[in-house]
């Protein structure tokens, strides 16, 4: 992206890194996608080749292919998903938290919630399976409480500490006559929006890929899986698994790679700007 | 003046709405599982038949931490002392990639290459967590180091203790409860871990670590595995309890911000 260095123009030189961050972003981005489809071909072309040692599961390559493309797709949606249902309501309890409750209490919400998160995800997986899932008769809505439910404790103790920094805001706020709205809306909000979105993003990473809770989760229904669940039942993991097709599982895993590495360069580009 | 306060009053009730949504979200499942528990042990749930699986996992974790802790600490510590900064910030990006390593990849990795020479039994299972949690507890550790200030290691400096004696015996007792807190988080990440050892085993067998057996029970839809859910969550939330620090602050995370694989 051409940028005018020239002429000693202040504005254009602050604005110059970040431009400088996007074209960046843009370029590892294609980079990324380019080189991780190419695996990913090489990678069917080969255990295509090898499909009688590796195993596919009886499946021919354009039926391999479909399917990677329709768990991708399942993963990427219900992840973002998943995770934008938990955004909100973490959000609000740490506004809550933050700016509506006294010191003490605060710290005891947020040392709780702190505890809460060491929860493993096997445990919650089998909270979905027994609580949620029953009461929901859609996969993909099972799927994404299931995520959603992974990232609150962890979401809630992100947004604890990063509004947790704001006293000084909500000092300047309230001497300048500013309401508990004003102050969030309109200063700590958009102090914060670039944070936001990396929170956003983390959790997103951590949910595309999330197996043990997924698995157990979706053991309710049958044909739906994530490439990370279709991974683990492709090694015989799980009741419903079929026999072992180590090629398939391979495929699977390397099929996380593109969406896991252009959520990993934004959230590095994100922190580098 | 009367719409302000209205409009006020407005965010708060919406606040107060949505995290009485989150509220439920995360309660709910965990009151249902404690009143799910307490029925599996009145009927004389799976805690007799839980002392194999608590073996194992001790097992699994005593002998992770054996081999982890040393070279983490020996790792850390030469970051510390030796490096210079550029050669130091290389060492951290390697760290950091190896620690987002997600767990799918590690253990189908370890399902390719370990479990044909090594079967799938506790030495398969160590060498996979040791991979899992070695750059994790390097990265925290080396993280601790680099947060003492430098007036510490100078001041050892300028008494004519040596670089490593000043970081032994200066800087290593001023972080101590930092490193325990380190440890203590990988001992989370090790008895939670379940994704990749169940990629590992494949088949799931009876009397393996806790996180496994559990997903093994719900599997079978039996009662008791609310038990074993409960205690393997309490016993996390715990250890967590205890490391938090005792000073007037809100808690933060150990972990690197970049690290988000959690199991």
């Amino acid at each position: 992206m051409p940028v005018c260095i020239k002429g000693g123009c202040g504005k254009e030189t602050m604005t110059r890194p970040a431009k400088n961050m996007k074209a960046a972003w843009a370029w590892f981005c294609a980079l990324a996608l380019v080189l991780s489809c190419l695996l990913l071909a090489a990678c069917v072309f080969l255990i295509s080749a090898n499909a009688e040692t590796l195993g596919m599961g009886g499946l021919r390559t354009d039926e391999v292919l479909s399917l990677l493309m329709q768990r991708m797709g399942l993963t990427i949606l219900t992840a973002a998903a998943g995770v934008a249902l938990a955004l909100l309501p973490a959000m609000a309890l740490g506004v809550g938290v933050s700016y509506l409750l006294p010191w003490p209490i605060r710290l005891r919400v947020s040392r709780l919630g702190f505890c809460i998160e060491a929860i493993p995800a096997v445990v919650l997986g089998y909270m979905t399976m027994r609580y949620i899932a029953p009461a929901t008769s859609n996969p993909w809505l099972c799927l994404m409480l299931s995520l959603s439910m992974l990232a609150l404790p962890r979401l809630f103790t992100e947004f604890c500490s990063m509004f947790g920094q704001d006293d000084g805001i909500r000092m300047a706020s309230e001497c300048l006559g500013g309401q508990t709205y004003q102050t969030v809306l309109h200063f700590s909000l958009p102090q914060h929006a670039r944070e936001i979105g990396l929170i956003y993003l983390g959790a997103v990473a951590r949910a595309l890929c999330e197996g043990v809770a997924v698995i157990i989760a979706l053991s309710a229904f049958e044909g739906y899986e994530t490439l990370v669940t279709g991974a683990m039942r492709a090694v015989g993991v799980g009741m419903g698994a079929t026999a072992p097709a180590l090629g398939l599982a391979i495929l699977q895993a390397v099929a996380l790679l593109p969406p896991l590495s252009i959520v990993y360069i934004t959230i590095y580009c994100m922190r580098e700007r | 003046m009367e719409r302000r306060n209205g409009k006020n009053w407005l965010f708060t009730a919406i606040v107060l709405a949505l995290s009485a949504l989150g509220l439920f979200l995360g309660v709910w499942p965990v009151y249902r599982l404690c009143r799910d528990a307490w029925s599996a042990l009145r009927q004389g749930g799976a805690l007799p038949g839980m002392g194999l699986n608590v073996l194992a996992s001790l097992k699994l974790l005593g002998l992770v931490m054996l081999i982890v802790t040393p070279i983490a600490f020996g790792a850390a510590l030469w970051m510390y002392v030796v490096p210079s900064k550029r050669t130091l910030n290389r060492i951290r990006h390697a760290l950091n990639v190896l620690a987002m390593v997600p767990a799918v990849a590690l253990g189908l990795l370890a399902h390719i290459v370990l479990a044909p020479y090594l079967g799938d039994g506790m030495a398969s299972m160590t060498i996979l967590m040791c991979l899992f949690v070695l750059p994790f507890l390097t990265y925290n550790f080396e993280r601790v180091f680099s947060e003492v200030p430098p007036e510490l290691m100078d001041a050892g400096l300028l008494l004519g203790a040596g670089r490593t004696a000043a970081a032994c015996r200066v800087v290593l007792p001023a972080v101590t409860h930092k490193l325990i807190r380190c440890l203590v988080a990988c001992v989370e990440r090790i008895l939670g871990e379940a994704t990749a050892l169940l990629l590992l085993l494949g088949v799931v067998p009876e009397g393996s670590v806790l996180s496994v057996e559990l997903f093994r029970l719900s599997q079978l839809g039996r009662q008791d595995a609310a038990l074993l859910a409960l205690c393997l969550g309490g016993t996390l939330m715990l250890l967590r309890l205890a490391t938090l620090e005792r000073k007037n602050e809100l808690p933060k995370h150990q972990r690197p911000e970049e690290m988000w694989q959690r199991d």
